[in-house]
């Protein structure tokens, strides 16, 4: 009997599903926690460089120290990053959105967050909509999970 | 911190690389490596006994669905009762995987490594879900950053610092789509217009469909060899004369600040850091007089206009326009990506190893029709993580003294 090699493309398909369990450290936990439960946004001062991180992380990327002395952080900041999603992506909200950094009044570093309320019907006219530098409000949903995404910007006008 | 110095010069005697196209009909992970490692041994008339250490370039593996891979291209390497690394850094593995290699050399260890890698990108057509699991599970996953919306926030910061314009992105990007027709081994070969760049649909302003890398499958490998070991009548020996790699914070909301270089997340800052000291060990004063032609990681068009100049190229934020000047194409006066680049062909555990490759064979004069006349001083660059890992090599037909 003889055989012939086939090149039509023979293919196996697998899906993966995990789960994992991530726990936080007692700075990043006392941060979502206070967000969730106060509606309070907090930042963490590094005794070295004197940058106030937000969000809040337990040791100082830069200077190898730990970060101590909260501060309560306004609800105000500068717009520093924002982009026009227009991509759909698995697990991910249906675009078009702006996704945006912010650096709030009193941090010096930024957040990551959605930044809503702006009409996003045209990619192009959202992002003429948008400068950085612009002041932006920080907000807070009505229903906290604890997570990053419980808050979000908006454009002062 | 003081600049890398090397204690003996390392040469590529041999390169290798698979055509890169779409993944279903590549061949399997492992047939591209040995086919890429088979390539390489060839072109330096060497077999893979006369190897003394391997090193696999593989990235996020999540994306060709093989975890701990390097299991699996133990014998395909060659490496059964040899040393074996794996190198991940994301975008930057494949440079990062030719470092390891030529420090191995350098160090004198070994006299000749094997650096090889593959990938098949679009194994999983999930390939930005798998990118979005790449930042940190407490302060930025769940939002959709992924390496789109990275790039796209670094180019909005560049266009508000300097005025940077979608058509000179566009331009970049016809550019890349020229050389690409001329590079047998690209994924994307064919011409576009400005016009069409612009007329394709955002992914993430600033970026459309057109300023993008595709998701390449392939292989590409390297032949590091001690001077000593270099056999100057069967191999034609390109030269590593300088070499470096610099990171930079994970966190992007970090990079707003000015650095002290004067720099922010609209740069590649710790491209311009690598790139300082690898042209210190090289000798290279003056980039833009000294270099004749670059191979840059950039996986969308906004990237390369900085990355031109965080290497010296060009003036801070006076690149965009140079590129429209056609400074920059295969004609001009330094040629950048003269292969088509990343924006032609993304193989990603390998793409800035193929940037070395393509300037090993731009100095050797082998690069074929996308050839750079007389190039003896080839710059080859890498770039992973959250636009935060670079490293830069600089190749030359001349053996550092």
């Amino acid at each position: 009997m003889s055989t012939t090699t086939q090149t039509e493309p023979f293919v196996i398909d697998q899906h993966w599903d995990l789960t994992y369990s991530h726990t936080a450290d007692p700075v990043t936990a006392t941060f979502l926690r206070t967000l969730r439960d106060e509606g309070r946004l907090l930042g963490i001062r590094c005794p070295v460089c004197e940058r106030v991180l937000a969000p809040p992380r337990p040791i100082c990327d830069r200077d190898f120290c730990e970060t101590e002395g909260w501060v309560d952080l306004e609800l105000e900041g500068t717009l520093e990053l924002f982009t026009v999603m227009n991509l759909q992506i698995a697990g991910l909200p249906e675009p078009p959105y702006v996704l945006a950094y912010v650096t709030p009044v009193g941090a010096d570093t930024a957040i990551a967050g959605f930044l809503d309320g702006v009409d996003v019907t045209s990619v192009q006219a959202a992002a003429g909509e948008l400068k950085l530098g612009a002041p932006v409000s920080i907000k807070l949903r009505d229903e906290r999970q604890g997570r990053i995404s419980d808050l979000y910007f908006e454009l002062d006008r | 911190m003081s600049a890398p110095r090397p204690t003996r010069p390392v040469a590529a005697v041999g390169v290798g690389q698979t055509p890169f196209g779409p993944t279903r009909e590549a061949p399997t992970y492992v047939e591209l490596l040995q086919r890429a490692a088979a390539q390489a041994l060839e072109s330096a008339a060497l077999s893979i006994d006369d190897i003394d250490a391997i090193v696999l370039a593989l990235a996020p593996e999540s994306l060709m669905g093989v975890p701990h891979a390097e299991r699996w291209c133990v014998e395909y390497l060659g490496a059964a009762m040899k040393p074996v690394l794996r190198i991940q850094t994301g975008g930057a593995t494949g440079l990062s995987a030719v470092e390891a290699g030529y420090t191995h050399v350098a160090s004198g260890l070994y006299d000749r490594v094997l650096v090889v890698g593959a990938d098949r990108v679009r194994e999983s057509g999930d390939a930005q879900k798998i990118f979005n699991k790449i930042w940190d599970p407490f302060y930025e996953r769940g939002l959709p950053l992924t390496t789109i919306t990275m790039i796209a926030m670094s180019a909005v910061r560049y266009m508000h610092n300097f005025g940077m314009t979608e058509e000179q992105m566009a331009r970049v990007s016809q550019k890349a789509h020229h050389n690409g027709v001329l590079n047998p081994n690209a994924h994307i070969r064919r011409e576009v217009t400005i016009e069409e760049v612009l007329e394709s649909r955002y992914l993430a302003w600033p970026l459309k469909l057109l300023d993008a890398c595709p998701q390449s499958a392939g292989g590409c490998a390297v032949v590091l060899s001690s001077a000593d070991a270099v056999d100057r009548k069967s191999q034609d020996p390109a030269w590593i004369s300088g070499h470096s790699m610099a990171g930079e914070s994970y966190y992007i909301g970090d990079r707003l600040e000015l650095s002290e270089r004067g720099y922010d997340y609209g740069d590649a800052e710790a491209l311009a850091a690598a790139a300082e000291h690898a042209y210190a060990m090289a000798g290279i004063t003056d980039p833009a007089a000294q270099i004749d032609a670059v191979e840059t990681y950039a996986s969308f068009s906004p990237v390369e206009i900085h990355n031109a100049e965080a290497l010296g190229l060009a003036e801070r934020g006076t690149a965009g326009p140079m590129f429209e000047e056609g400074r920059f194409d295969l004609d001009g006066e330094i040629p950048i990506n003269p292969s088509g680049g990343v924006i032609c062909t993304n193989p990603i555990s390998v793409t800035a190893m193929v940037r070395f490759v393509e300037a090993v064979l731009q100095v050797q004069g082998k690069a074929g029709p996308h050839q750079v006349e007389g190039a003896k001083t080839v710059v080859a660059t890498g770039a992973g993580g959250s636009h935060q890992f670079f490293n830069v090599s600089v190749v030359t037909s001349e053996e550092p003294n």
